[in-house]
């Protein structure tokens, strides 16, 4: 299905990953011409392509201490730049005022009206729109319902299905445009500088696992502590995030799944909207909606401990009916905790001592489905 | 909600702003290799404290800036039956109060003014625990803050992410609305 935004989604998000890759020629050993390409572009493909730095983000972590200890309370990109680059590549984090992406500016200048910036429409804004047709395609359907039972003679049910999307589309954003124009509020004077220009007020928060996965597996994440400004490596990062460092720890369970997921190609996002832990999304959220959700279960060698972590059915099915309510399918992914982390000596070493095992779940209802 | 108590909880919000251990943002370092940008980004912080590393903020900024709701302020307020919260931060409460754009339900009232009432904001994150303890400490400590009846509150659930999930928490049953 071509994407309804009209928008060429494969320009604008080219790679999955944040990081470039360079195609060699092909090699074929008998072939000594190939072989001379194939070294030729090895050993001076990254002078050609023009002594290209790789390129590398910066994070700030912010910590929060309670009576008791310090934690990590927030990981967040804060240059224009490499928010909107950890986006497109990959779809990292989010806009902290958006519902995904960072489109908080935008949708700024949109509402207050601030000439000179037109653009794109942020994702809030078309979902807003699509809401809209949708609704009046109803009542429309509805009054062409109502007036068919009665018995009149009337042209228009062909019509409601024929109109042009589009055009009730821009009918419609002139509507919200004039709505949203009107809410200005006294709270939108603390937005612009005193240049009249619009303050940086979002950042793009990372999760931890986003954090340590762009630091440690693509290294192309600097962290810097937001206190005291000191640059914060990989295994320093996993020492903050599972400071008990117990085989279970949340953080690395997390870690893991994701750590499995990006590995396989798949993009995955907080779930928390559907009471799941993760979202496996094909290419990304714009491309299409997610596929599958993500539960996390702790699987220990110990069976008398899983028995004692164990969810009761009503929480799967509770879980479930969420999840297959939106069209997706629930995947329970266990991890295999083991015994003791104390041995380790490379974050590798330590990644390698987990094992993910999944079970797909899915409702079937014999009436229904009969396939 | 009255304008004189208004008013109060207004000042009280400015102590507790400047007692913020986290809140002073003259103190924030910045690091080499931030661009222009970033510089402007620490220079906005500093000029109003709109960007600010409590949860309470966060939240009380996401409700200004995505939500566009209006009348803001955070609220500290002693915890009523604190040992309901030991895994909770200190021996007090962290609200937020703020107007929505309409109404959050059909059936609630407006104020005098037009204008949709007050909503109390709880921010919490995806990690606490609660019980019906910890709930009717929550409502106690409220009613005790204001001196009203709080029927309903909204828990606002920060994910490491930065998604807010907003829940109603009512106060006992609620009628069923007519025509849902």
């Amino acid at each position: 299905m071509p994407p309804k935004n009209r928008r060429n989604l494969n320009a604008l998000y080219p790679d999955s990953l944040p990081v470039k890759v360079t195609t060699l020629p092909p090699l074929i050993p008998h072939n000594p011409i190939s072989l001379c390409q194939y070294a030729y572009a090895l050993l001076l493909g990254p002078f050609i392509s023009g002594f290209k730095q790789p390129v590398r983000y910066t994070a700030s972590l912010e910590k929060t201490s309670d009576s008791v200890s310090s934690y990590v309370s927030g990981i967040f990109v804060e240059s224009e730049q490499d928010m909107q680059a950890l986006w497109r590549s990959g779809f990292f984090g989010k806009g902290s005022q958006s519902r995904s992406d960072p489109t908080w500016e935008l949708r700024v200048v949109k509402r207050l009206n601030i000439p000179g910036r037109e653009g794109m429409l942020a994702p809030e804004e078309l979902t807003a729109r699509r809401r809209e047709a949708r609704k009046r395609m109803k009542n429309e359907r509805a009054l062409a319902e109502a007036a068919t039972t009665l018995g009149r003679e009337i042209a228009a049910p062909a019509l409601i299905s024929d109109v042009a999307p589009v055009e009730i589309a821009n009918e419609k954003l002139q509507v919200a445009e004039q709505v949203m124009a009107k809410k200005a509020r006294a709270e939108d004077e603390n937005l612009l500088d005193s240049n009249g220009n619009i303050r940086r007020l979002e950042r793009l928060e990372i999760t931890p696992q986003e954090a340590f996965f762009l630091t440690y597996a693509l290294d192309v994440l600097d962290i810097y502590d937001d206190h005291t400004g000191d640059f914060v490596s990989a295994p320093h990062l996993l020492g903050l995030l599972m400071p008990d460092w117990r085989p279970d720890n949340e953080f690395i369970l997390k870690y893991v799944v994701y750590h499995h997921y990006r590995s396989h190609g798949w993009c995955i996002r907080n779930g928390v909207k559907f009471g799941v832990d993760y979202l496996l999304y094909r290419r990304g959220p714009p491309f299409s909606h997610a596929e599958y959700g993500i539960v996390i279960l702790p699987l220990y060698s110990d069976e008398r401990r899983n028995q004692d972590s164990r969810r009761d059915w009503a929480w799967i099915s509770g879980v479930n009916r969420i999840v297959g309510g939106v069209k997706k399918t629930l995947i329970m992914c266990y991890v295999e905790v083991p015994e003791c982390i104390d041995t380790w000596h490379t974050v590798e070493e330590l990644l390698k001592s987990y094992k993910v095992r999944e079970i797909s779940f899915k409702r079937w209802m014999p009436s229904r489905n009969r396939d | 909600m009255s304008q004189a108590s208004n008013q109060d909880v207004g000042t009280s919000m400015m102590k507790s702003l400047n007692s913020t251990p986290t809140g002073s943002s003259s103190s924030r370092p910045k690091f080499g290799s931030q661009g222009l940008a970033d510089r402007a980004f620490n220079a906005a912080s500093a000029e109003n404290n709109l960007i600010n590393s409590d949860l309470a903020h966060r939240v009380k900024l996401n409700l200004d800036l995505q939500h566009l709701w209006t009348d803001l302020s955070v609220h500290r307020m002693p915890a009523l039956s604190p040992e309901s919260f030991k895994f909770l931060d200190a021996e007090e409460l962290v609200f937020v109060l703020g107007r929505p754009t309409d109404r959050l339900y059909a059936t609630d009232l407006y104020d005098a003014d037009g204008l949709p009432s007050h909503e109390w904001i709880l921010p919490v994150r995806t990690e606490s625990n609660w019980s019906i303890r910890r709930w009717v400490s929550v409502f106690e400590s409220l009613e005790a803050f204001t001196n009203e009846s709080i029927k309903r509150i909204l828990m606002a659930m920060y994910t490491d992410d930065s998604t807010v999930v907003y829940y109603f928490v009512h106060n006992g049953l609620i009628k069923p609305r007519k025509n849902g």
